[in-house]
């Protein structure tokens, strides 16, 4: 167990893991184990019997489950503590779009999206927030007056705070309790995300590609005016007082839909903008690659080395290790093995892994699929592998 | 219905903001908080 510590402990503590990370991400000399980070969702809550209809409406819960989680796996980060969906939030402007259940437990997404073809020349005009409030909000949920949006914008408020104090509270306890560094400090996400998360959804993207080309680069300009201002607020002025791994993230998710000169109209150029920044502002940064990214890696290959790291959630470790020897390779472990495989299988890999990925001390652990599904792990597999991987002093 | 209509940026931004924003904020917060509850309130993945 791995109990909470006091608070000169925890201080001392959270100093030495964050080293152990800059050991490894900065390459500034072989670190004396592999670093762990949890690549876990929702698994948590199905580890402790918590329904996820309670523990996603219930902040209280969710901390307590997150505490109890680093109580008994020790992990020297972690990449989500239950923050990823804002169920509550969400459900108070009245048409939930997340689809909760318990048996089995399962957290889904309706597949709703209101922004028509038409919408591109507004949105672009507008910008973001503008465009949501005039041409969405009432839209989307289906208010039919200015004091039904109202009332429930009143609760969402209300919903947000709480959400944002849950995250302030969990990133604080884990940093003074228990000694345990942020992932990251800030994040940037690229504009390409907004139309599948949220606008017009995976289906009309693609079709988007074809028929809106120009319109969507606008548009994306235009979101980007909010997203890269709201990041330039404050990344700039980043420094790590030894609470925190890397000074920014970035999760591309929706560029797996996009062909590698897809990616290069769509994608890329606010990418660039995005690690050409990392490297102007010697900052480290780490990107959440979920889907494969195989296909592009070649946009990758020339970025600066000792400042990117990488977690995969499809592509093969060992092949991207050789391919992008700039980046430090998180995770690579395969999720299916810990929810499928017996103790012996886990440790077998994790001992093959420390060959094949971790031959030059450049590894971090960390699991490949975000882990939020019933016999996603088994507690007994992933104790085995992470007690395996701290023994090993390299 | 012409959903559309219900709201205008320049009529009802401010009126709304002081209305569901709790009222120890600084207007700066309200701003910023306004703003993301916005964002948020149809892009899930932020």
């Amino acid at each position: 167990m791995f109990e909470k510590l006091s608070k000169a402990e925890a201080e001392k503590t959270v100093k030495e893991r964050t080293e152990l990370f800059l050991d490894v991400v900065r390459k500034r000399k072989k670190p004396d184990r592999v670093p762990l980070v949890s690549n876990d969702g929702l698994w948590k809550l199905i580890d402790q019997d918590i329904k996820f209809s309670e523990g996603l409406h219930d902040y209280d819960t969710l901390h307590e489950a997150v505490c109890k989680y680093q109580e008994m796996y020790g992990f020297d980060a972690h990449a989500d503590y239950c923050v990823l969906n804002k169920v509550a939030f969400q459900e108070s402007f009245g048409k939930p779009r997340f689809i909760i259940t318990d048996e089995p437990p399962t957290l889904s997404i309706t597949d709703t999206f209101s922004m028509k073809d038409e919408d591109y020349p507004a949105l672009a005009e507008k910008g973001i927030v503008k465009f949501i409030f005039e041409d969405m909000l009432c839209r989307h949920y289906e208010y039919e007056s200015k004091e039904e949006a109202v009332e429930h914008l009143k609760k969402a408020v209300q919903e947000l705070i709480r959400y944002n104090e849950y995250c302030g509270r969990i990133y604080g306890t884990m940093v003074e309790e228990y000694g345990v560094p942020n992932l990251c400090a800030g994040g940037y996400q690229m504009p390409f995300e907004f139309f599948v998360s949220g606008l017009r959804g995976l289906k009309n993207t693609s079709l988007d590609l074809r028929r809106h080309k120009e319109e969507m680069i606008e548009a994306m300009e235009a979101i980007d005016e909010r997203l890269w201002g709201e990041f330039m607020s404050y990344a700039p002025y980043i420094e790590n007082d030894g609470t925190f791994v890397f000074d920014t993230y970035t999760c591309p998710m929706a560029y797996t839909l996009l062909s590698p000169k897809q990616f290069e109209k769509f994608y890329w150029p606010w990418m660039k903008k995005y690690f050409d920044f990392v490297a102007e502002h010697d900052q480290t940064a780490f990107i959440y690659a979920e889907g494969a990214i195989k296909n592009k890696l070649e946009f990758l290959q020339d970025l600066e080395d000792k400042r990117f790291g990488i977690l995969l959630e499809q592509d093969d470790p060992v092949e991207i290790r050789e391919k992008l020897p700039n980046f430090t390779l998180m995770g690579g472990y395969p999720t299916t093995l810990l929810g499928e495989g017996t103790v012996e299988q886990c440790v077998d890999k994790a001992k093959e892994m420390m060959e094949t990925v971790n031959y030059d001390g450049n590894w971090i652990f960390s699991f490949d699929k975000l882990a939020s599904f019933e016999g996603g792990v088994k507690r007994e597999n992933l104790l085995a592998v992470l007690d395996y991987l701290r023994s090993v002093k390299l | 219905m012409e959903y559309e209509k219900i709201l205008n940026y320049e009529r009802d931004w401010e009126e709304i903001k002081q209305a569901i924003m709790p009222e120890d904020m600084s207007d700066e917060d309200k701003e910023a908080l306004m703003s993301n509850l916005i964002v948020y309130s149809i892009i899930t993945n932020t």
